[in-house]
Formats: C-alpha cells, structure tokens, sequence
C-alpha cells in the first residue's frame, strides 16, 4: 500500500459525520495490516510467529466491523525495510483506535459501545505486535 | 487428564479384588442383603455393557446372556429371605459399593459418546459394533463376574437362611459359568479399546498464566476431543450452533500457529531423545508440522476476500422506520450475530497452552514485545511429562485437526448463502456493492482448500507413528482413531496395526502422502 491509500484510509476514519464510513475504514484498515502480516509470515526477516499473531488480532477485530459497501479492496505495496518500513501501518491501527473511541462515545453508537472498545483494544494489540515482527539489529533480520 | 475406558475398568477390577477379599460379618442379615443388592446391580452392568453398546446382537454371547439371566433370578430368589433393601440408597456403601460407582462410570463413559436420542456425538461411538470391540467388554465382564460369584459364595457361606442359601449356590454356580463362558468368547479382544476416552463437553478450558505448566500437555489433549466433537457434529449437522464464516477463519488461523508451535516443541524433543534414531525421526516430524501449518495458511489465503453476514457486526443506526411500515408490518430487525463458536476459544486455549509450554507460563500472545526465548528443552520435556508424552500429545493434535479439516467442506456448504467476497475480478457486471454473493466454482474452491490439511496432517500423524517404536510412545489410542477414521471418510484413512510397537518401521512405508501446496501457489478466490 502506498502512502496515499493510507491517506485515504485516514481521511475516512476522521469522518465525523457518517459512521459507516469510519467502520468500513477501519475494516479495510485491519485487512490491509493483515495482508501485510501474512506476506510477512512468508519473510524470512521477520518474526513468523509474531506476524500471525498480528494476523489473528486483524482477523479478530474485522470480524466485529461491517464490510465497506464500495471502495475497492485495497492492493499491498512492499513495505520499507526494518520496522521502520512498518511504522506507517502501525500509526494507521493507532489512528482506527482513536476513531474507534471516538464512536463509543457518540450517544448514536451507545448500542455498539462494548463492540468498539472491543476493536479499538484490538487495534492497538495488533500495533503494538506489528512493531515486534521486524528488530533492528536483529541477527534473524 | 480425562480418564480412559481402560483406567476405569481398573478401578472396577481393583475395587471388587478388594471386596471379594474382606470378610462379611456371620450374622448381619443387613449386610448381607446389601452385598446381594449391590452384586445384582454389578451383574445388570454387566449386562447392560455386553448388550447396550454395540447395537448387533452376538449370538456367541448368547450363553453369557443367559447364565447372567439364571444368576439374577436366583439373586432376586434370594433377596426375598433378606430383609429390603433400598437399592439408589444403598448402592455406593462399602467398598463393593466403590466397585458398583466405578462400574457405573464405565457405562456412562461409553454413554457420554451419544446425545440424549442416541446418536452419535464423537467418532468413537461406533467403536462397539465390531466383534474384537464386543470381545473386550466379554474379557473384563469376565473378570467382573469371578469376582462377584466369590462374593456370592462368601455371603452364601456366612447365611443361616436354607432358602437363601439354596438360591446364593445356584446364582455363584451360573456366575461361574456365565464368566467362565465370558472369557470364552472374549478371545481375541480388540485391547486398543483401553485407550477409548472421555468424551468431553464442547464448553471451553481457558488457558490462564496460572495453569501448573505440567498440566498443559494434558489439557491440550482435552481440547483436542472437545475440537474432535466440534467437527463431528459438524460433519453430520448436529451442532447446537454452526461454525461462521468467521468461525472458520479464527480456527484455520490459531491451529495454523498451533501446529507451528507443536513443530517447534518437537524439535525441543528431539534434542532430548533417547537416541539419534528418535532423534532425527522426530525432527523429520517437526518438518511435517511445519508442512500442516502451511497447509493451514493455504487454507487462510482461501477466506482473507470472504465475510460472513452473520458475523456478529457492529451495524450503523439506520434511520427510524415511519408509522406506516411499523403499521403494514414492514419492519423488520437487522439478524443479530451469534457470538463465536466454542471451538474457537478451544482452538485458541490449545495454542496458547503450546505457546506456554514452550516460552513459558508467563508468554502471552497479547504483550507488545517478543517471548523471552524457549525454555531448555529439557524443562519442556519434562512438563510434558517426556519425550513420548510430547509425542503422543502432538499427534493427538494432528488427528483434531485433520478432524476440523474433513468437517469444514461441511460448514461452509452450511452456510454458502451467508458468504460474501469482494475479489473484483469476479464481481458480477453492474452489481452495485463492493461485495457480492460467492459464485459456485468460488465455495467449490474453498471447500476444498480443506484437503491439503487433511493430507499434511495424515502425514505427520504418520511420521509420529512410525517414530513411535524408537520414542516409546503408545500406539493404542492410535489404532482407535484408524478405526473410527475409517468410519468418517469410507477408508481413506490407513489402518494402524495393532502390533505397530512391536514392529518397528512397519508405519513408514505406509501410502505416500502429497506433501501440501505451499501458501502463495494458490489461486485466490
């Protein structure tokens, strides 16, 4: 994914406005980060078990969302090298976080509160192990 | 940690030694009447266990059935000279009546295997139709019968009734008889069934930090028969809840990194082998889990472009509906999600007991920095309970999951209307939405994305079993699972010679498995 995509993906998560704008986002949030952990499993580089588990917390959490009504399906680009390379991905599940809290609290969205504090911890899990998969300075890398 | 029909049966004999051996006081008619009580309800377990499990009468049986007749109608002849006893109420007195709870343990053992109308619930309640099968109950009904016609002689000999006494001589004669002619025809038992389990509840065991790590091996066996039983009711549409879409998914991925770990715990074994033969077939073995997982991602690659609309969603409020829909009843609620199927809690408990076995209790899938590292091998080892324990504990994972693995197809046809994908190269020309209904040859794909799980994981089960001989491992539960395999996919699973201990490399040249497709080779939805 290039950085306008992610751009893009940002923008939609700040619409105040619609909340199924946000929610789709964040749904092709977690499967764009997903996609990316599951090339990196592949890598030999990368940490394979750490990467799944970033998978399964993505799959856990697009699970809880409703599937974007239009947008295409966002394509992977190559990552930068190290976890430097991976950095824009984890700010992006930051961002889905902070969007995700800001919905729970919209009185509209009362109903679904426990769901999206449910995704916004996930989020922020999945950042915080995207970040394990690569090491600088690791001899493996 | 759950029990074996052959661990009860032990218990049972154990118990009845012990009673057969005590000395009944000479003049308690109450006790005696007791005892009497007691063995009649021992003589109707046996009976029970030699007709009620298989469902095909025997007819070499036949005799055994009516010695067994004769010996109950002299013991009722005999519990009329005694004074009454209130057989629910007294059942579990003494130490005979530790042998009757025990006995009883047995049957509701066997009974766990079906629901409430009978059918079957887990592979293994077929397990008594064979004669080999029948013929192991005959053995030990034998046993229990000697053991209970001791007992009728002794209190016979310590009654001061001749009425009773007359009737106790005929039941201890037609016990004889009846265990004499039990023996007869338990010839040729089929002893595997001694390692035939408990079958267990699909409610999920946690894995919590603070779980004694000597006990994860254990429990990652219990979670392979309750994931065993979530497939099996899958594959014949009796599940209580149906596997989602997203169900699936969850599964395919926590066994993926499961068999990764169960991998890496075999290679920890391997540098702990007896010696270098156990030694490089385990490590040839922990290759073949690295295969299964792959397996498990070419599966994964499959549904990453599939939703399941069941999913429980959070749903955007939709705008009030006006007084004349709710009057014309046009209203109707969005379908609500179910929460997630048990099996993938249980899916998830049994990879993270593996995670922690080899990290550590402490390892938590969740933290925000890398495991510490594996633990000496000879710590995991030994929390495993050794080399073969390991062993054994790996390849009951690779039979649950080749389970999930043949029940899958079935799932998904369960629920095909539900799916949806958003792969563009197939969406359907003006359709309007991003995601659209999966076309025929799309399911088709991935039901059968399924089969090189099933095929990586036959060959790892394989390849433990063929290593079994030089690690020691037990292969009796094994020759179990052949059989009811054999009953789930029409024979294509291979039959486990009963004697593979015994003849060493006898497994390896069993049919050649084709190793899995690696991720990446295939062809998305």
């Amino acid at each position: 994914m290039t950085q306008p995509t992610i751009t893009d993906l940002a923008t939609a998560l700040d619409d105040v406005g619609r909340v199924d704008v946000v929610l789709g986002a964040a749904w092709d949030a977690f499967d764009v980060v997903g996609q990316l952990a599951d090339a990196l499993a592949l890598d030999k580089s990368s940490d394979e078990m750490q990467a799944m588990l970033v998978g399964i917390k993505c799959a856990d959490a697009r699970r809880l969302l409703p599937p974007p009504e239009h947008r295409r399906p966002l394509e992977l680009g190559t990552p930068g090298p190290g976890s430097v390379g991976l950095e824009p991905y984890g700010a992006l599940l930051r961002h889905v976080e902070a969007a995700m809290r800001r919905l729970a609290s919209v009185p509209d969205c009362a109903d679904d509160r426990e769901q999206l504090t449910l995704v916004a911890g996930h989020a922020v899990a999945a950042a915080d192990l995207l970040m394990t998969v690569r090491q600088d300075g690791d001899p493996a890398a | 940690m759950t029990v074996t029909l052959g661990e009860l049966y032990d218990v049972v004999h154990h118990r009845l030694e012990r009673a057969a051996s005590a000395s009944l006081p000479g003049d308690d008619p109450f006790a005696h009447a007791l005892a009497l009580a007691q063995v009649g309800t021992l003589v109707g377990h046996v009976h029970l266990l030699l007709s009620r499990p298989g469902e095909r009468v025997d007819s070499a049986a036949d005799d055994t059935f009516l010695h067994l007749h004769h010996a109950r109608r002299a013991l009722d002849g005999a519990a009329r000279w005694l004074p009454t006893v209130d057989p629910d109420s007294a059942a579990d007195r003494g130490v005979l009546g530790s042998a009757v709870e025990a006995s009883g343990a047995v049957i509701d053992l066997i009974r766990g295997h079906r629901d409430n109308t009978g059918a079957p619930v887990t592979p293994y309640a077929l397990a008594f139709t064979t004669r080999s099968a029948r013929a192991y109950h005959l053995n030990h009904a034998s046993s229990t019968l000697q053991s209970v016609s001791r007992i009728v002689h002794s209190v016979s000999r310590s009654l001061g009734n001749r009425n009773a006494l007359v009737r106790l001589q005929t039941a201890h004669a037609s016990l004889q008889y009846a265990s004499v002619q039990a023996r007869y025809t338990g010839a040729g038992a089929d002893q595997a069934l001694a390692s035939f389990p408990q079958a267990l509840s699909l409610t999920p065991v946690p894995a919590l930090p603070t779980d004694p790590l000597i006990q994860d091996a254990g429990r990652i066996r219990d979670d392979c028969e309750r994931l065993s039983r979530a497939a099996y009711e899958t594959l014949h549409g009796r599940c209580a809840q149906l596997l989602s879409g997203s169900d699936l998914q969850m599964i395919t991925r926590w066994r993926s990194l499961g068999t990764m770990l169960a991998g890496r715990l075999l290679v920890q074994a391997a540098g702990e082998a007896p010696n270098e033969e156990a030694g490089t077939s385990l490590r040839n073995c922990a290759d073949l889990f690295r295969n299964s997982a792959r397996a498990w991602r070419g599966v994964q690659e499959r549904w990453d472009r599939v939703v399941d609309v069941a999913d429980p969603q959070i749903r955007p409020r939709l705008p009030k509906p006006s007084h004349e829909m709710v009057r014309r009843g046009q209203v109707s609620r969005m379908p609500q999600g179910a929460a997630p199927h048990p099996a993938v809690e249980i899916a998830r408990a049994s990879t993270l007991r593996a995670g922690r076995l080899l990290f550590g209790s402490d390892w938590n899938p969740d933290s925000p920095s890398r495991p510490p590292g594996t633990r000496p091998a000879s710590d995991i080892v030994a929390d495993a309970g050794g080399v073969a324990e390991l062993a054994q504990t790996a390849y009951r994972l690779t039979v649950a999951d080749w389970r999930i693995a043949v029940a899958a197809p079935r799932a998904v046809t369960a629920i095909e209307h539900r799916l949806l994908t958003d792969v563009p190269e197939h969406c359907p020309a003006d359709h309007p939405y991003r995601f659209y209904r999966l076309h025929g040859h799309q399911l088709e794909r991935l039901r059968n994305s399924f089969q090189q799980v099933c095929a990586a994981q036959q060959a790892a089960a394989q390849s433990l079993l063929a290593a079994a001989p030089a690690i020691g491992m037990d292969t009796s539960r094994a020759v179990l699972d052949a059989a009811a395999h054999r009953h789930i996919t029409a024979r294509t699973w291979p039959p486990v010679p009963a004697a593979v201990a015994a003849t060493p490399g006898v497994l390896a040249r069993g049919p050649a498995v084709p190793p899995p497709v690696p991720p990446g080779s295939g062809v998305r939805l």
